[in-house]
């Protein structure tokens, strides 16, 4: 069922309008037809009375005179008034003293007649009176009138309301719908143009109305709002347009930045490394003595000299590796590779120095091993990085390297006896510009980047690093791979 | 019989450097100190080998790379750049150049010329 709120306004105004114009039928036209109904009677005992009057002063002397004749002479009057049914004259005991009956309706019987009165119901208007001559009551007259009339009547009345009802209706339908007419339309138009400004974001629509009630003021309002949000959307537009202008140039500027301090790398390390291959180079051709015969103090300095060149050459290198890493320069180069090589050449190239201090340097590669599709050079740099740090952290024992396939993932294990990471440092083993306190008193040479440039290097080949240790013990760093298909 | 060598490097004391190192071991060596001169040099020289710095003036060692590669007479010598350690893809570039191989700086006199031979031993 339709609700009254659902209605639109141009419905409700003409509902409104119609059900009042009905309320208001309604009340007269009852009003009317009760007032009729009771007319009606009133008027039929207004004539039964005067007739009783009359009819009852001619029967006078009749009664007085006993003559039935004479008192039915002047009932028989009653013949020219069609709706007085029966008629019926009693002397002063009540007994019946003359008769008429209409034709059509045969004798009708009053009951004891002893008092004046009046009464309505089926039989019809019946109307009892006395007739008095001189303050003496000589008899009584009983009249009955059809009501039968009285129902046509009122059905009379009703058809006419109704007629007129039902064009009081229509007329007021039809002056309603006239009149909601300003009212809708106006309310109407405001909705469909604030539905269209929603729908189309065009504010710059205005609702036109020259009305000054309420209506006019709510159509003033919204388009003083409309005005508001053009100029606020105007102000934000220019805004980011601002904005955009201040970003474009702080990113123009963040670029020219960024190639600033590639190009800036780039050189650096040209320049820094110039010098340090001289350096090296040289040093080197002393001590292998091609330049002549050193003494053995000189070749112990120059050695001491060729270590620190090394040592710095390093930490250049480990420098430079994280400034690229971390400014996302590091570009992976994928290619097919057999790992187990690429592990027995890392682990012989490292032997020398595992052997210097009379380390153990092993390796354990699962044999069959899938081809692995990644960065060889990247994977080698991280393996040379993990048995370095194995080697320089391990004073007795061995260091062993394995290699083995974990479901999809390729696992690789630097194991190693050597000093072992207290719990406190295994969280930050892996950050950048970290040293552990090794507890020794030799602090060793290095730049506290290796393992963070390990750690980036392999989520860069997709894999993670991982560490378990204990003091005193060793430590294994492990590596897992997944094991990638060559597109 | 000596391996005659042309280096082409702009650093002077890489280029003693190596020199030293290659004439105690039996080369006989040219030098040039920029790209054009290198290219030049190779024509006239035609050397068993030529080494290549890759960051020289006037034309870089991929340009001269693939200029040598262009003269029928040099197209089969062993080019082996001395490539930086710094930049990315610089050996992959070296080699794309034509190159035969590279030797990473900086040079250790320990290994140098054990990896020289190797790429003449390849030839």
């Amino acid at each position: 069922m339709i609700k009254f709120q659902d209605l639109s306004i141009k419905l409700k105004l003409i509902t409104i309008q119609l059900f009042t114009t009905l309320f208001i039928l309604v009340f007269f036209v009852g009003i009317y037809l009760f007032s009729q109904y009771h007319q009606y009677e009133s008027r039929a005992f207004t004539r039964l009375s005067t007739l009783a009057e009359v009819l009852g002063s001619n029967s006078i002397s009749a009664l007085l005179f006993f003559d039935n004749d004479a008192a039915d002479d002047v009932l028989e009057s009653l013949k020219t008034q069609p709706d007085i049914l029966n008629a019926v004259v009693y002397d002063h005991n009540g007994t019946v003293f003359a008769r008429y009956n209409h034709p059509s309706h045969p004798r009708f019987t009053f009951g004891v007649v002893d008092v004046e009165q009046r009464a309505t119901g089926d039989d019809g208007f019946i109307l009892t009176k006395r007739i008095i001559f001189d303050d003496l009551k000589v008899g009584w007259i009983a009249l009955r009138l059809d009501s039968s009339g009285r129902r046509v009547e009122l059905l009379e009345a009703v058809r006419q309301s109704f007629l007129l009802f039902i064009a009081g209706i229509i007329l007021a339908g039809l002056l309603s719908i006239r009149a909601q007419k300003p009212i809708s339309n106006s309310i109407g138009t405001l909705a469909e143009t604030a539905k269209k400004i929603s729908d189309s974001g065009d504010y710059t629509i205005r609702v036109k109305s020259s009305a000054r009630d309420e209506i006019g003021q709510l159509v003033g309002s919204f388009n003083d709002m409309l005005e508001k949000i053009l100029n606020h959307e105007q102000h934000l537009e220019q805004l980011v347009a601002e904005r955009t202008v201040e970003l474009e140039a702080a990113k123009t500027k963040a670029e020219e930045s960024d190639h600033l301090k590639s190009a800036f790398l780039a050189s650096m390390s040209h320049e820094l490394r110039t010098p340090l291959n001289s350096i090296i180079g040289f040093t080197g051709i002393l001590l292998q003595g091609m330049a002549g015969p050193l003494s053995e103090e000189q070749a112990k300095q120059l050695g001491m000299v060729k270590g620190s060149a090394s040592h710095l050459l390093e930490l250049i290198n480990d420098i430079l590796d994280i400034s690229k890493i971390e400014s996302g320069r590091v570009q992976v180069y994928d290619e097919a590779f057999k790992i187990d090589l690429l592990l027995v050449m890392a682990v012989s190239s490292l032997r020398p120095f595992a052997e210097k201090k009379s380390l153990r340097l092993r390796h354990n590669i699962e044999t069959d091993l899938p081809k692995l599709y990644s960065d060889k050079r990247r994977l080698e740099q991280v393996l040379i990085n993990l048995i370095n740090n194995a080697i320089k952290f391990t004073e007795e024992g061995e260091i062993m390297v394995s290699c083995y396939l974990k479901e999809d993932f390729l696992n690789i294990d630097v194991f190693d006896t050597g000093i072992g990471i207290s719990e406190k440092d295994l969280e930050t083993v892996f950050e950048t510009f970290r040293q552990i306190d090794t507890g020794l008193d030799r602090v060793k040479e290095g730049s506290g980047l290796g393992l963070a440039i390990s750690k980036k290097l392999v989520e860069l080949l997709g894999g993670t690093i991982s560490v378990v240790s204990e003091p005193g013990v060793g430590s294994t760093f492990s590596i897992l791979l997944p094991i990638k298909q060559e597109n | 019989m000596k391996i005659n060598t042309l280096i082409i490097e702009d650093n002077e004391n890489n280029m003693y450097l190596i020199t030293f190192l290659l004439e105690n071991n039996n080369h006989e060596v040219s030098q040039a100190y920029d790209g054009k001169d290198g290219v030049a040099l190779a024509k006239t020289v035609e050397p068993d080998l030529i080494l290549l710095d890759i960051q020289l003036p006037k034309m870089n060692g991929y340009e001269v790379a693939k200029a040598l590669r262009k003269d029928a007479s040099l197209n089969a010598v062993p080019i082996i750049a001395i490539t930086s350690y710094a930049m990315p893809g610089d050996q992959e570039k070296a080699l794309a150049a034509g190159c035969t191989g590279y030797i990473k700086k900086p040079i250790n006199p320990d290994t140098f010329l054990r990896e020289v031979e190797g790429y003449l031993d390849n030839k």
